[in-house]
């Protein structure tokens, strides 16, 4: 049961709703020194972003990995280019199938909200015929009773993906609590449904 | 000065990531520091946020951009197109298509080009297309739209470019091209293409490279120099740049203001009465945007 999160991401979630306001200011509030306002850049971006790939890696590195394994053709540590991306949210792919020119991702990030606060969570992204797809996603996972909802926030990177679940964070967060409710969806997308997930070769698009 | 203090800005995001490769708070007394620093240097950066809001909204409101932070419908949202970009480049190539039923004629392409400026005076690589920007402006109730234009390179290549405009329409002298991704990743051999397609082009026309202006549009705005010839435009500093068209009381300014209320307000999340102080942040920041563009 050791700690999973480092200081400044520590830091990050125990003072989740300010720094996340405080990492968007442009420049330094009136009257804080450049030096001073180089201590709260350093914890707030570059420091909690650190955390959360540490935290990705680590959680993909433990108990997914097997599931990953097992699953034959996927990929590990792939970074989802196309998926989410920047704010302090960090992703990477789990399991990636490509038909052509579409692509179906399965990924881990780490994110939050003003409602929900600091969270691991485990998405799905389709790069093209997305809202299509997104649909018959949603469908297929509700048979296996995964309650889904598609995360809208652009400013944060998130266009329209499919989250399958999200695990709360807080500054003592534990990586064996992270890691096993990872595995269990992960193993359940990877193993029972990708078939039902992925693309069928006849819906393959060719724009640009 | 302004100039400079624009080039910071834009600068600001990439100086922390500087730092980090070379220094890092790693000491438990620098966290203690910043423990008992945190709410000083917090209500230093957001208690006079509340006062400068008041300010801005009120110096917002009955503006276009009001009539689009304020609207309940949006255009694409029920239609479930709002990430499809097909579904944005025929709104914006209907938008700035000066023949269109909106009856705006060339307003919306105008206050776009408009919006260019401010980077062509900042970006030594852009700044030669400062002149050909203002002639586009004075000529955009002439221009010729083509949306998903298609093109053919060494007759093998095929692609199709998502907004393709001619300066004016009987005897083009400019091309503006304009790139959108809404969710996608900027993909650089889509645009070298794009770039090779438009270099046909102005052969065909017997116009000098400098004749196009080349827009990115994107929600994850490039690192600047990554794309050192082409305007790279967030969809939110678009939105607001568009938004004075949306005030006359016409049916075509209704759609550009649902339009816009799909880009702010259904992808953007921006609240007009936002609660936290994230939500103000980004509604100070949308309305310095718009504030500093009509200056």
């Amino acid at each position: 049961m050791t700690q999973l999160l480092g200081p400044a991401l520590a830091f990050y979630v125990r003072h989740f709703d300010e720094a996340e306001a405080m990492r968007e200011l442009q420049e330094p509030p009136p009257g804080i020194s450049w030096s001073d306002w180089t201590k709260v850049l350093l914890v707030v971006r570059s420091g909690a972003d650190s955390g959360a790939k540490a935290v990705i890696k680590h959680v993909l590195e433990s108990d997914i990995a097997e599931g990953i394994r097992l699953a034959g053709r996927f990929k590990v540590g792939l970074r989802g280019q196309r998926s989410v991306a920047k704010h302090w949210a960090m992703e990477q792919a789990i399991g990636e199938e490509k038909n052509g020119l579409e692509s179906l991702l399965l990924g881990l990030a780490i994110d939050g909200d003003e409602h929900f606060g600091p969270w691991l969570g485990i998405f799905l992204n389709y790069r093209r015929q997305r809202a299509t797809m997104l649909r018959r996603a949603a469908a297929a996972l509700s048979t296996r009773r995964i309650e889904c909802f598609e995360k809208v926030e652009s400013d944060r990177g998130w266009t329209g993906q499919l989250i399958l679940g999200r695990f709360p964070l807080q500054s003592d967060s534990t990586s064996s609590a992270c890691s096993s409710w990872a595995r269990n969806i992960c193993h359940t997308v990877l193993v029972d449904m990708w078939q039902d997930l992925a693309m069928p070769a006849s819906d393959a698009g060719t724009t640009d | 000065m302004r100039d400079m203090d624009a080039v910071i800005k834009r600068l600001l995001p990439e100086i922390d990531v500087v730092l980090a490769t070379h220094r890092s708070v790693d000491s438990s007394a620098q966290y203690a520091w910043l423990e008992s620093n945190w709410e000083r240097i917090y209500q230093a950066g957001f208690g006079p946020l509340e006062e400068e809001l008041a300010k801005l909204k009120a110096s917002t409101t009955k503006t276009g951009l009001w009539h689009v932070l304020t609207s309940e419908v949006d255009l694409l949202g029920p239609l479930d197109q709002r990430y499809r970009e097909v579904a944005h480049t025929q709104s914006l190539a209907y938008l700035f298509d000066p023949k269109g039923s909106h009856g705006l004629k060339g307003e919306v392409l105008r206050l776009f080009l408009k919006r260019l400026l401010p980077a062509a005076d900042l970006w030594p690589n852009l700044r030669h297309a400062s002149a050909h920007i203002v002639k586009m402006a004075e000529n955009a109730d002439e221009a010729e739209v083509k949306a998903e234009r298609t093109f053919e390179i060494d007759g093998e290549e095929r692609g199709r470019t998502d907004l393709w405009i001619e300066t004016p329409r009987n005897a083009p002298e400019h091309v503006l091209l304009i790139e959108m991704k809404v969710g996608m990743s900027i993909d650089d051999k889509q645009l070298n293409r794009y770039e090779r397609a438009l270099a046909a082009r102005l052969g065909e026309l017997h116009l000098a490279s400098d004749a196009a202006v080349k827009v990115l549009l994107s929600y994850e705005v490039p690192h600047p120099g990554q794309y050192p010839n082409w305007f790279a435009v967030h969809w939110r500093q678009m939105a607001a740049a568009l938004s004075p068209a949306c005030v006359s009381p016409t049916d075509g300014a209704a759609f550009l203001k649902f339009y816009l209320a799909t880009i702010l307000r259904r992808i953007e999340g921006i609240q007009i009465a936002p609660r936290t102080p994230r939500e103000k942040l980004r509604l100070r920041n949308l309305l310095r945007v718009a504030s500093e563009d009509h200056q």
